[in-house]
C-alpha cells in the first residue's frame, strides 16, 4: 500500500510565541554551564561577588559601622558602582555572552533557527533574555541578599516606605547595568564568527573606555570624557534611583565618579538608551540569512 | 624492520585509542586498515613522533621518534585533515617546508611539484586549490625531503578516480625506488592495488597483520567460498556435496557456490572429481579471497 | 647550514603569519588604538593639561595595562594552540629542529616584531599628541622609545606566559584570560595591597617609573599608599627576569611533552 507523500501543513495547536522565545533562551542559559572552564570562571566571579557582599554585610551590621556603609550608599558606591564589581561583570559578560551569537554564526545555526517560525526579533529577544538573566543573577541577586541582610541586621531604622524604595532602586540599578552591557556584548558577538574574538573586542572596548577618562582625570569639572566610561553612566543613572536620606552622620566621600558628571542624570540615561538601541540595531542587521546578504 | 611496536597503548583521557599493539613492519608498502575510530591515525601519529604513547614502545627506523628530529627528518607524513598556510602558494609552501627539513637542494620543491603534477597551479594561493590539489600538495610536502619512510593518512580521500589512480601510481613508484610506505585507507580495493601486506585495526586492537591471502586462510571461522561455472551444474553439485571437505553447495543461476573450511584440500581434490565426472569447467573463482572480505570478516568478529 | 636554513625559514614563517588573516586585522586595530586615543585626548584637552601626562596616560593606562595583554594573548595562542587546532603544527614540528628550539625561535621573532609594532603605535601616539597639543615632538618620541622598551619587556613576559598556556592546557584561552584578567588587572587596580607588587603590570609600572618618568610618579600612582609601593627599578627588573625565565622554560617543557593530536581526537 502506498502512503500519501504530498506535503500536509501542521494542523495541531502551535505553542505561543513567548514559549518559542523561552525555549531558545533556556538553551542559551544552559550552554555556558556546559563547559568546565566556563563554569570555573563563572563560579570564581560569583564567589568574589558573594565574598564582597559578605564583607559589606559584616561591616554594616556591626555595632559601630563605618560611616561609608550607612544608608543606601552601601548598595550604590560599595557594590554596584565599585570599579572591581564593574570589571567582574565585564568578565562574566565576556565569558557567558561572547559566544551567544558568534557561535551560531560559526555553525550556520542561524539558518536552522530562522527557517522555523522564529523571526529575527524573536531570536534577538531570546539571546537578550539569556544574557540579561545571567547578569541580573550577579547584580540583583547578591544585592537582594545584602538588602535582606540589612533589613535583619542593619544599623539604619528604615520605614516600610524607605525599605521598598531601596528595593525598587536596587532593581532599577540592576536593570540599568544589565541592559546596556547585554546589548553591547550581543553587538560584539554578532560582529564575528569567532567567540574568542567577540570576547576580546568587548574586553578591549571596556578597557579602553575605562582607561580614557582616567587619563583625563586631572581635569575634573565639566569633563565630558567621563561620559565615555560605561560604568560612570550606569552609576550616574543608578544613583538617581535611590532615595536621598538624611543620615545621623555625614558620609565620607568615596571617590565616586557619579558625583562629578558634567550633566544631569537623564542625559546619561539617554546616552545609555541610545548605546543599547544602537547595539541591538547592529545585531538585527547581522541577523540576516546568507541568501539575504548577497 | 622499519617499525616495531611492543605493547603499544594510547588513551585520550578515558577512551582507549590503541590497546596493546605489538607488531613489526618490514620495508615495502604496508596498508593500515580499520573502520572509523579504529586507532589508525593515532597509530600513525605516534609512529612519526607527533604523539607520545601512553604505554609501551614504538621504534621507527631503529629509534623512538618522540622528540627525535634525527628520526623525524627521515620520515615524510601526509596528514588526513587539511592544515595549510592558506595564504601561501603551493610553491612557497613546499619551499618553506623543504627548508624546515634542512633540504639544501633548491630544486627539491620543483621536483616534488612536478612529481605530483601541480606545476600548473603551484603559484596560486592554496586557498584556491581543489580537494585533489590539496591531497597532491600534501603528498608533495611529504616527499620533498626524500624520506626513507612515507606515512600517508587517507591519501586518497575525496579524490576523483583520475587523481586517485595517479596517486596510486605515484605511491607505487616511490616504493619501487626504495621508499617504504605505510598507508592508511578506507578504500580497500585501492590498498589492494598497492599491496597485499596489511595491518587491520579495530577498536584500538590489532586484529591481524601480514599477507591478505595468508590472513584469509587463517580465518577458519568463515568457510571459504569457491564459485564454479560448469556444464551440467546440478550433477557436479551432487558430486561435490558428497565430499567431506565441502560444507555447503548451492546452485545459483550462473554458477555453483561451494563452501569449504579446508580450501587447500578441496582444491587438491577438485581436478580428480572433475575428471571422473567428465565435467567441463569454464571458470573457477574465489569471491572472498580479497581484502574486503578479510576486512569484513575480521571486523565482524 | 641546514639548521641555519631551518631557523630562517621558521622565523620568516612566523613573521609572515602575523600579517595574514584575522590576526593581522586585530593587531592593526590594537596598534592604531593608542594613537587614535592620544589624538582624541589631545584634540579635546583644555588648558592646563600637560602633554607629557597625555603620553604617560596612553602608555601606562592603555598600552602597558591592557593592550599588551590582548596583543600577546592573540599571538601567543595563535602560535601554540591555534596551530595545533588548525593542523599546521604538524608541519612546523616535523622539521630538523628540536621542539624547544622551534619555540625559542618563534618566541624571539614574534617578540621583536610585536615590539617594533608597539613602538610604531607609541611613536604615532607621541606624534598625535605633538600635533594636537602643539607639544615638542622630539621629547614625545623620546618618551615613546622609553615606553617601547618597557613594553617590549612586557611583550616578552606575556608571550612566554601565553605560549606556556597554549601548550600546557587544553583550554589555553580560559586559563590565560583568567590568569591575566583576574590577577593582573583586578589585583593591580583594585587591591592596593602588598601582594600587588607581584603582578607583572605593577612591575612594568616600576620599570616605566624609572625609565620614562624619571622616578616622578606624579598623579599616576597617587592611589598607592600605605604598605604598598610601586616596585623599584631593581625589584622590577628581578621580577620580570624571573617571570620571563620561568614561563619560557615552562613553555619549552610543555612543548616537549605536548602530543599533537589530530582533529579525530577532539
Amino acid at each position: 500500500m502506498l502512503q500519501e507523500q504530498t506535503y500536509r501543513p501542521w494542523e495541531g495547536r502551535r505553542a505561543p510565541k513567548w514559549a518559542r522565545v523561552w525555549a531558545l533562551a533556556r538553551t542559551g542559559l544552559s550552554l555556558p554551564l556546559a563547559s568546565r572552564w566556563n563554569l570555573g570562571i563563572i563560579g570564581l566571579i560569583y564567589m568574589m561577588v558573594l565574598g564582597w557582599i559578605f564583607i559589606l554585610y559584616v561591616m554594616a551590621s556591626t555595632d559601630n559601622p563605618p560611616i561609608f556603609v550607612l544608608g543606601n550608599n552601601l548598595y550604590r558606591d560599595w557594590f554596584f558602582n565599585h570599579p572591581m564589581f564593574g570589571f567582574l561583570v565585564m568578565i562574566l559578560a565576556a565569558t557567558v555572552g561572547a559566544a551567544h551569537i558568534s557561535r551560531d554564526l560559526q555553525n550556520n545555526a542561524l539558518v536552522t533557527f530562522l527557517s522555523r517560525s522564529i523571526r529575527p526579533i524573536d531570536y534577538l529577544a531570546a539571546k537578550f533574555l539569556t544574557l540579561f538573566l545571567f547578569l541580573l543573577s550577579v547584580t540583583l541577586g547578591p544585592a537582594l541578599l545584602l538588602f535582606l541582610g540589612q533589613i535583619a541586621m542593619g544599623q539604619e531604622d528604615l520605614t516600610w516606605k524607605s525599605g521598598l524604595r531601596d528595593l525598587a532602586a536596587i532593581l532599577a540599578h540592576s536593570i540599568v547595568i544589565a541592559v546596556p552591557v547585554t546589548s553591547l556584548v550581543l553587538a560584539f558577538s554578532s560582529l564575528t564568527r569567532r567567540p574568542f574574538v567577540a570576547g576580546l573586542l568587548w574586553s578591549l572596548y571596556y578597557l579602553t573606555t575605562w582607561a580614557l577618562p582616567g587619563i583625563r582625570e586631572i581635569s575634573r569639572s565639566g569633563d565630558w570624557w567621563k561620559m565615555v566610561r560605561l560604568q560612570n553612566l550606569t552609576a550616574h543613572v543608578g544613583n538617581w534611583c535611590y532615595e536621598k536620606r538624611p543620615l545621623r552622620l555625614a558620609l565620607l566621600r568615596f571617590d565616586s565618579p557619579s558625583e562629578e558628571m558634567p550633566c544631569d542624570p537623564w542625559i546619561s540615561l539617554v546616552v545609555l538608551a541610545a548605546v543599547s538601541l544602537l547595539s541591538l540595531a547592529i545585531v538585527r542587521l547581522r541577523l540576516r540569512l546568507p541568501e539575504e546578504r548577497t | 624492520m622499519i617499525l616495531q611496536a611492543e605493547h603499544l597503548n594510547h588513551w585520550y583521557r578515558h577512551v582507549i585509542a590503541l590497546n596493546d599493539i605489538s607488531v613489526s613492519i618490514p620495508p615495502g608498502i604496508t596498508g593500515l586498515l580499520g573502520p572509523n575510530g579504529a586507532g589508525k591515525t593515532s597509530f600513525l601519529r605516534i609512529a612519526i613522533g607527533l604523539m607520545r604513547p601512553t604505554g609501551g614502545t614504538l621504534r621507527v627506523l631503529g629509534a623512538s621518534p618522540w622528540n627525535c628530529p634525527a628520526v623525524q627528518k627521515r620520515i615524510g607524513y601526509a596528514p588526513e585533515h587539511d592544515g595549510f598556510f592558506e595564504w601561501m602558494t603551493g610553491r612557497e609552501f613546499l619551499r618553506t617546508l623543504a627548508r624546515l627539513r634542512g633540504v639544501r637542494d633548491r630544486s627539491a620543491p620543483k621536483t616534488a611539484i612536478e612529481q605530483v603534477r601541480l606545476s600548473d597551479v603551484a603559484d596560486r594561493a592554496i586557498a584556491t586549490y581543489s580537494r585533489g590539489m590539496r591531497q597532491r600538495l600534501k603528498l608533495a610536502q611529504a616527499i620533498v625531503h626524500r624520506p626513507e619512510l612515507l606515512v600517508l593518512d587517507e591519501p586518497l580521500t575525496g579524490t576523483d578516480p583520475v587523481v586517485r589512480s595517479e596517486l596510486i601510481e605515484l605511491i607505487a613508484r616511490f616504493a619501487r625506488e626504495g621508499t617504504s610506505v605505510l598507508v592508511s585507507s578506507h578504500v580497500l580495493h585501492e590498498v589492494e592495488a598497492l599491496t597485499s601486506r596489511i595491518l587491520v585495526l579495530h577498536r584500538g586492537r590489532l586484529l591481524a597483520h601480514g599477507d591478505v591471502h595468508e590472513i584469509r586462510a587463517l580465518i577458519d571461522a568463515h568457510p571459504h567460498t569457491v564459485h564454479l561455472r560448469a556444464d551440467r551444474p546440478r550433477e557436479l553439485a551432487a558430486a561435490l556435496v558428497r565430499e567431506p571437505d565441502v560444507e555447503e553447495v548451492r546452485v545459483e543461476e550462473s554458477h555453483i557456490a561451494v563452501r569449504t573450511r579446508r580450501p587447500d584440500e578441496f582444491y587438491g581434490k577438485l581436478p580428480r572429481i572433475l575428471l571422473e565426472g567428465g565435467w567441463r569447467i569454464e571458470e573457477i573463482s574465489s569471491p572472498d579471497d580479497n581484502l574486503e572480505a578479510v576486512f569484513r570478516y575480521l571486523t565482524e568478529k | 647550514m641546514a639548521k641555519t636554513l631551518a631557523v630562517l625559514a621558521l622565523a620568516s614563517l612566523g613573521l609572515r603569519s602575523m600579517f595574514t588573516g584575522r590576526r593581522a586585522v586585530l593587531t592593526a586595530v590594537l596598534i592604531s588604538l593608542p594613537p587614535t586615543c592620544a589624538a582624541l585626548i589631545g584634540a579635546t584637552s583644555q588648558g592646563g593639561f600637560d602633554w607629557a601626562w597625555a603620553m604617560h596616560g596612553v602608555s601606562l593606562r592603555l598600552v602597558l595595562s591592557s593592550y599588551l595583554i590582548v596583543l600577546t594573548l592573540i599571538h601567543g595562542l595563535s602560535l601554540s594552540s591555534g596551530e595545533i587546532e588548525d593542523g599546521t603544527a604538524v608541519y612546523i614540528h616535523l622539521g630538523i629542529l628540536p621542539r624547544w628550539a622551534t619555540l625559542l625561535i618563534r618566541f624571539g621573532s614574534t617578540t621583536v616584531l610585536l615590539s617594533i609594532l608597539t613602538f610604531a603605535g607609541l611613536a604615532l601616539s607621541g606624534l598625535a599628541v605633538a600635533v594636537t597639543m602643539n607639544a615638542p615632538a622630539a621629547a614625545l618620541l623620546r618618551l615613546a622609545v622609553r615606553y617601547s622598551f618597557v613594553a617590549s619587556v612586557g611583550i616578552g613576559c606575556y608571550l612566554a606566559l601565553f605560549l606556556f598556556c597554549g601548550y600546557a592546557f587544553r583550554r589555553p584561552a580560559a586559563v590565560g584570560i583568567s590568569a591575566t584578567m583576574l590577577w593582573e588587572i583586578v589585583v593591580t587596580f583594585f587591591m592596593p595591597m602588598r601582594f600587588a607588587a607581584y603582578t607583572l603590570t605593577n612591575n612594568l609600572y616600576g620599570l616605566a617609573l624609572s625609565l620614562a618618568m624619571d622616578g616622578h610618579p606624579g598623579r599616576w600612582f597617587r592611589y598607592r599608599r600605605g604598605s604598598y609601593e610601586i616596585p623599584s627599578y631593581s625589584e622590577a627588573s628581578l621580577y620580570v627576569s624571573l617571570f620571563l625565565g620561568f614561563f619560557l622554560a615552562a613553555a619549552m617543557i610543555a612543548i616537549m611533552n605536548r602530543s599533537i593530536e589530530g582533529k579525530e581526537a577532539r
